[in-house]
């Protein structure tokens, strides 16, 4: 089995750290006197965003132990974004749009559900520190692949990590942290997709790009 | 259409706050009768005891007490205690591989990885309740024998492109297994994994390539699966099967020791590489592996005479014919009753003779036969013994009769076969062994596919005659005695309730269960036996 780098201690710690900084975000929304509603609601996306990192921690941990690297079930392309559109609203909430699209004409595909729910849920995440208004969610096919991307209206990629992405064919993570963020998020999806193979050996991969909507495009493609 | 509303559910955790979390959130979704087990053992009282049954089945993986969430659906299963059109679905904070399923229908309906959002359960059981309302006809339709019809219905849902079209194709692939079309059966699954490496597809056809005894493309799709999935432990004990099969017995021994040393939890596995080391000559081992089965079987209150028989035979192999004797006696002990007394008898003929005390044998050999009579009491591996034994003091008749029923019983087990055939090579008697138990499977053969054939052809109180007969002639061989209880339950249900028939048929089930609680035919049995019985509003919940 392929492993990135530092899958070891480096990435989970890094997860576990960026968990422990959502929930110190929680916490402070949660603590004031006044707490009611509003503030719980506040207080749900880092809790959420905290779940999320650890989820991915445990699963980087368990992937690496067991040997066995993914579990591919034949799932329905169409029950899975409904599912993940599901999860997405509860963290957009009113503030930002989620428009969810789905072309794939498949009527199943290959793949870890519960690894690219994580993969797809975190960069929402990402998506919506940035996005002001919207953010889309769509599956499609292309190139006899599986993709699902992520766009924002918000600030986009910087030009260095679209450059790193680009010159490496989109086959190694480019180590960048930005302001846009520190990049665990992509690491994870970036290790997910390339566990992903079909019997003719093709593996998955991420690209990154700029969205129509002017901000951000994050594409997961699974052979 | 499948409303929630109403429907019972029953939550199984040994978490108390899991339960309770379960219970409040599918009380929000409009199921306001909703119970909760904390264990298996629990979940199948409630089961049992529920007057109605449920609908819903949502429990953990991680169960206490040494029986995880698979293994309660498995049970399940092979009883009958829940219809196939129960939604189970299993809930677990991390995915697990150690127990992929052996068959669709003993596979949960889906999982959900911990943690979840009430709307994913709903969601969840949704869609489980439409996938059942697609495949529950199917499944009726295999129980009733309409075999056609089914691969009818799952080649329809492939060709319309329907999302569940794997699941149609491993269906599909489990049927034409059944129906010994190893070929076709072999194609499905090539075509499924021609998609994407899975597991269940390659155990498929590592099982298809057994039947059509390629034993070592088995061992190679066998070894393909344990290299990707380490912890299937099914496929070890395939695998151990496939190498035996092959005469490869230190690798079999091998591959079941690492199984074994994976998860100590079964105690069938430790009893098959005690007998496979004694085969190779690893008297050790053996020695380990039996004691185990012994060690194990006294922490959970169930364990055979046989357990016991199989260790003094290592000692009596290694010259400890003192030890030997003792844990015979350690057998009269621990089975206060014939059971016991015939199956220490039997092995002690055996311990004289090997030791040269001819007249002590003579009599033990003596006294097992009178404790036959008497008692009627044999499991395979005794008579193999007796057999053997009186074979070694000259009384080869007395043997072949005993010979003959052993091979009628049993002619469908390889492995039992396999052991006849051996015990005869052992006593010099390879080529009339043999013969023997040729004839005598044929005779069986010959029996089965007449009542197969007038089923068949309509003629259901014929063959339900005629196998009923057979059943009482042979009534160790599950095949005929399934065939028995479905053409009975089948001339039930077509002509009219039938007491007798039916009381034969609910025996031979609970048989079968008792026996081999993995026989590929059991599950559809008990659906059709409970169809029948509820047909006639005789269906008690719960009772066998």
């Amino acid at each position: 089995m392929e492993q990135t780098e530092d899958f070891g201690g480096l990435l989970l710690a890094a997860a576990v750290h960026e968990a422990k900084n959502s929930l110190a975000q929680a916490v402070l929304a949660l603590d004031r006197g006044d707490c009611g509603c509003s503030c719980a609601q506040e207080a749900l996306r880092p809790v959420a965003h905290a779940s999320n990192r650890l989820t991915q921690a445990l699963l980087l941990y368990r992937l690496g132990q067991d040997g066995a690297v993914v579990h591919y079930e034949s799932l329905s392309v169409q029950d899975f974004l409904e599912d993940i559109g599901l999860e997405a609203r509860r963290l957009t909430g009113t503030r930002v749009k989620l428009e969810l699209v789905d072309r794939v004409q498949a009527p199943f595909w290959f793949f870890d559900r519960h690894a690219a729910e994580i993969a797809v849920l975190s960069t929402v995440h990402n998506a919506l520190n940035h996005a002001r208004e919207a953010i889309r969610l769509s599956a499609y096919e292309v190139e006899g692949c599986l993709a699902f991307s992520v766009e924002d209206d918000g600030g986009g990629y910087p030009e260095a990590v679209l450059n790193c992405h680009a010159r490496h064919a989109h086959d190694l993570p480019c180590d960048q942290v930005s302001s846009r963020s520190t990049g665990l998020g992509l690491r994870f999806a970036h290790f997910i997709a390339r566990a992903h193979q079909d019997p003719q050996g093709r593996r998955g991969q991420v690209r990154l790009g700029r969205s129509d909507l002017g901000g951000a495009k994050f594409e997961m493609r699974l052979p | 259409m499948f409303v929630l509303k109403g429907k019972r559910a029953l939550v199984i955790d040994d978490l108390a706050h899991a339960r309770t979390y379960m219970r409040a959130t599918l009380n929000e979704m409009g199921l306001p009768a909703v119970d909760m087990a904390e264990s298996a053992n629990d979940a199948i009282n409630r089961i049992k005891n529920s007057v109605t049954g449920y609908d819903i089945i949502l429990s953990d993986y991680a169960l206490d007490k040494g029986k995880d969430g698979q293994m309660l659906l498995e049970e399940l299963r092979h009883t009958g205690l829940i219809p196939l059109s129960t939604i189970f679905i299993m809930t677990t904070a991390e995915r697990s591989y150690e127990r992929v399923a052996a068959a669709a229908e003993l596979a949960p309906d889906d999982y959900l990885i911990k943690p979840f959002s009430p709307d994913a359960i709903q969601t969840r059981i949704l869609r489980a309740a439409e996938k059942k309302a697609v495949f529950v006809p199917i499944y009726t339709m295999i129980e009733e024998r309409r075999m056609t019809e089914a691969l009818a219905a799952c080649d329809k849902l492939i060709a319309d492109k329907s999302k569940y079209i794997i699941d149609a194709m491993r269906l599909k692939a489990e049927v034409l297994t059944s129906e010994q079309r190893f070929d076709e059966a072999k194609a499905v699954y090539d075509a499924v994994l021609a998609f994407r490496a899975i597991p269940w597809a390659r155990m498929g056809l590592a099982h298809v390539l057994l039947n059509k005894k390629e034993y070592a493309a088995a061992e190679e799709a066998l070894e393909v699966v344990i290299a990707e999935s380490p912890r299937y432990l099914e496929a070890y004990d395939m695998l151990a099967d496939a190498q035996a099969a092959q005469e490869k017995l230190t690798e079999a021994k091998d591959t079941l020791k690492t199984a074994t040393d994976l998860s100590p939890g079964r105690t069938l596995r430790f009893r098959k590489l005690g007998e496979v080391a004694l085969r190779t000559g690893d008297l050790a081992a053996a020695e380990e592996a039996f004691s185990t089965v012994l060690d194990k079987g006294k922490l959970a209150h169930f364990h055979n005479p046989d357990d016991y028989i199989n260790l003094s035979s290592v000692m009596m192999e290694k010259g400890d014919f003192q030890k030997a004797l003792s844990v015979t006696e350690d057998a009269r002990r621990n089975f206060d009753g014939p059971a016991g007394d015939f199956a220490a008898t039997v092995a002690e003929s055996l311990i004289h003779q090997r030791a040269g005390n001819e007249a002590q044998a003579a009599q033990s050999l003596d006294k097992a036969f009178a404790l036959q009579k008497t008692h009627g009491l044999e499991s395979p591996e005794t008579t193999l013994k007796l057999a053997r034994s009186c074979l070694a003091n000259g009384r080869e008749d007395e043997a072949k009769t005993l010979m003959r029923n052993y091979a009628r019983n049993h002619h469908d087990s390889e492995e039992l076969i396999g052991k006849a055939r051996r015990m005869f090579e052992e006593a010099g008697l390879k080529e009339s062994g043999d013969a023997l138990i040729q004839a005598s499977a044929g005779e069986v053969i010959q029996v089965n596919n007449e009542g197969v054939r007038m089923a068949q052809s309509g003629n259901l109180r014929g063959a339900a005659e005629l196998l009923l007969r057979a059943a009482e002639q042979m009534p160790d061989n599950l095949r005929i005695v399934l065939n028995a209880a479905q053409v009975c339950l089948l001339l039930v249900e077509k002509e009219g309730w039938d007491q007798p028939m039916v009381t034969r048929a609910k025996a031979y089930i609970q048989e079968a269960q008792e026996k081999q609680p993995q026989h590929p035919k059991l599950a559809q049995l008990v659906e059709l036996r409970n169809r029948v019985l509820a047909k006639f509003g005789a269906d008690k919940r719960g009772a066998n």
